[in-house]
């Protein structure tokens, strides 16, 4: 009995010792290191400023491919894949403040907070029948940034159209989220012979690629993060079939160099922080890392088990002399952004 | 017109062996099992994974089949021996395919976390193009993928057919069908009902895996939400098939109808699609068509009822 006592004394004082050290820990003064995110929502909470992905901008870029695709100035199988041309840069100066940093004005003069890129839709150039082109627009399911992806196409295609004197038909479908109707309407549009296919979101085109594969409609893609692991292209560069289109991932190399202007130099430590179960981050850090390589940028990289990882790798981060942290659009840091930010700035 | 019927026979017919798996559940034994959702992407990641590796596409249905008579069985267990609700037993196994179905593509691609496997670039793997390429040279060409679709399609629910009428006439399928019927009087026949529902659940759902086998390689892809829907395709089929074919007792007949329900279901959507109507309302309207279906077949079996007894007699001796 004694010795049952002795024992859970000593697992008691060692529990307090432990919650000491750990409060002892939490209380310093924080690393107050200067974080880059993947994207402008988790920036709101524990960056600095990012570019963050703006879906109608990607909608118009598509709008674009599928002119140059209708009105035969491009060949889709030699086009490559398009990302955000134009991201919006929002800094979050709140948080600089708190870690003593002074974003340079360069930047702040830049920052919209909301891309101004708006199209004005011709509505002459969309008619009911009668068209030049017929065009089939399948979409995943109802979903904001989707819709956007759907609206900003729309609009670019009209005015693309009324430029070069054509009209074109639309015919605008929504799968409800259900895979079967993903084919069914695919094949519709391959029965009606449209003269392209316009798809919103992965699954949507794969359905859409698979069922042109005899006819090889022309089909333009979008918000499709991954489309080489897809299947949809041979490579970013060449599509190399019907299939090509513009990809929803984050600016990760405009991202990185935001870090580089924040701090104003070239000689600069990175610190990649993601969790390496996310295949989506696994991709992004592989971007960041072949950019820093391009640009002589060192690196380190912490891939994260899970949260509870967080205060080890930042631990680690410091002491390797990160200049500065780039997160990428991750999941369940996101989730933890608060976290990161209290363990930074030493809350 | 006659291309988009054919899209939706081609697909009718793929659907038609789930809603053959959901009937062996929902009908047979009276159990709303809703591990389909989960099962169909079973059998397509496992037939994907399998064609990504370059297994034999036929070899890889028949694993396939075999993964989804495992989580059958699993439902089974769960509700026979640990007592759990049919309702809440489908449930836990759909959503812990959830994440198993995650593992088994990641397994084929390598990295952990794959959401989404494609079988575009190894389109010389899946059974439509193999035996298409097999057709061609045997007969100097002509078949399109969409006969060939076809082709298969109705060769695999005839046999899948075929099949359950035999099993069903057997001592065992004839028990599974008497649990289904009346629970206690066949344990006063000695019969171990638990043993009959998980037999009923496995191949239930080894039929519906391989309608997701069938499926993604069809569609040219497994993706881990491809199964959201599926239980309603399936009822719908069934309601729809015995709408149609209310006034048959054969049990050959009642399988055959529950096929043309799933056809007739995917060609209302084709032409609700097809139609140009709102997206919004597609939902709504193959709703209506199901209430529809629903009402038809209440209404016929009343006429049943008035005008033919002396028939029915006859029939039910052969239903049972």
């Amino acid at each position: 009995m004694k010795i049952k006592k002795f024992l859970s004394l000593i697992a008691a004082a060692a529990l307090i010792a432990g919650t000491l050290s750990m409060t002892s820990c939490s209380s310093e003064e924080g690393y107050n290191i200067p974080i880059v995110c993947g994207e402008s929502g988790m920036n709101s909470t524990c960056g600095v400023a990012t570019y963050g992905v703006d879906y109608y901008s990607l909608g118009v870029k598509a709008g674009d491919m599928a002119a140059d695709v209708l009105l035969g100035i491009s060949d889709i199988s030699k086009m490559s894949v398009q990302t955000d041309p134009n991201p919006a840069l929002t800094v979050n100066s709140a948080v600089a403040e708190q870690i003593g940093i002074t974003i340079p004005e360069s930047i702040t003069s830049r920052a919209t907070g909301e891309s101004s890129n708006e199209v004005t839709r011709v509505e002459s150039a969309i008619v009911e029948s009668g068209a030049d082109f017929t065009i089939g627009i399948l979409q995943l399911t109802q979903h904001v940034a989707l819709d956007q992806c759907n609206i900003g196409f729309i609009d670019q295609i009209s005015v693309r159209m009324s430029q070069a004197g054509k009209t074109v038909a639309i015919d605008n479908q929504n799968a409800s989220n259900e895979t079967s109707n993903n084919v069914t309407i695919a094949e519709n549009f391959v029965n009606k012979n449209v003269d392209l296919i316009y798809t919103i979101a992965t699954s949507s085109s794969q359905a859409a690629a698979e069922a042109t594969r005899e006819s090889k409609i022309p089909v333009i893609f979008n918000a499709v993060t991954n489309p080489v692991d897809a299947g949809l292209v041979q490579s970013m560069e060449v599509s190399g079939g019907n299939v090509c289109g513009v990809s929803d991932i984050n600016p990760v190399e405009k991202q990185i160099e935001l870090i580089a202007e924040i701090l104003d130099s070239e000689d600069i430590t990175i610190g990649l922080l993601y969790t390496s179960a996310e295949t989506n981050s696994v991709f992004q850090i592989n971007m960041a890392k072949k950019y820093c390589n391009e640009k002589g940028y060192n690196f380190v990289e912490k891939g994260l088990g899970d949260i509870n990882d967080i205060h080890a790798a930042f631990i680690a981060l410091s002491e390797a002399g990160v200049d500065a942290i780039y997160i990428p659009t991750d999941n369940v840091i996101a989730n933890s952004c608060a976290t990161v930010h209290s363990l930074n700035i030493g809350e | 017109m006659g291309n988009i019927l054919l899209s939706g026979l081609t697909q009718g017919l793929i659907w038609a062996i789930l809603a053959l798996g959901v009937y062996l559940s929902f009908r047979v034994l009276d159990f709303a099992d809703l591990t389909c959702e989960g099962c169909i992407t079973l059998g397509a990641s496992v037939t994907a994974c399998l064609i990504y590796k370059s297994v034999n596409p036929f070899l890889a249905i028949f694993i396939a089949f075999l993964a989804g008579c495992v989580a059958g069985l699993v439902t089974g267990v769960l509700h026979t021996k640990l007592k759990i609700p049919p309702i809440l037993a489908g449930i836990l196994t759909m959503i812990s395919l959830y994440s198993i179905n995650i593992h088994i593509m990641s397994f084929a691609t390598g990295t952990s976390g794959t959401a989404n496997l494609s079988l575009l670039k190894f389109n010389n793997g899946t059974i439509y193009s193999k035996i298409r390429t097999l057709l061609n040279s045997l007969f100097d060409g002509g078949f399109t993928k969409t006969a060939v679709s076809i082709g298969v399609g109705i060769v695999s629910c005839l046999l899948v057919i075929g099949a359950l009428y035999w099993f069903f006439g057997t001592e065992l399928g004839s028990a599974i069908r008497a649990t289904g019927n009346n629970e206690k009087m066949c344990r006063a026949q000695g019969i171990d009902t638990d043993f009959t529902k998980i037999v009923d659940l496995a191949l239930s759902n080894g039929l519906i895996a391989l309608s997701g086998a069938f499926l993604c390689q069809y569609q040219g892809y497994s993706d881990v939400n491809m199964g959201i829907g599926s239980i309603v395709i399936g009822l719908a089929s069934i309601i729809i098939g015995e709408a149609i074919f209310s006034r048959t007792k054969s049990f050959f007949l009642t399988l055959a109808g529950i096929v043309v329900g799933a056809i007739v279901y995917r060609l209302v959507v084709a032409i609700v699609i097809w139609s140009g109507m709102p997206t919004t309302d597609l939902k709504i309207m193959t709703a209506i068509v199901v209430v529809i279906a629903l009402v038809l077949t209440n209404a016929l079996n009343k006429i049943k009822k008035t005008s033919g007894k002396k028939s029915d007699k006859k029939g039910e001796t052969e239903n049972v």
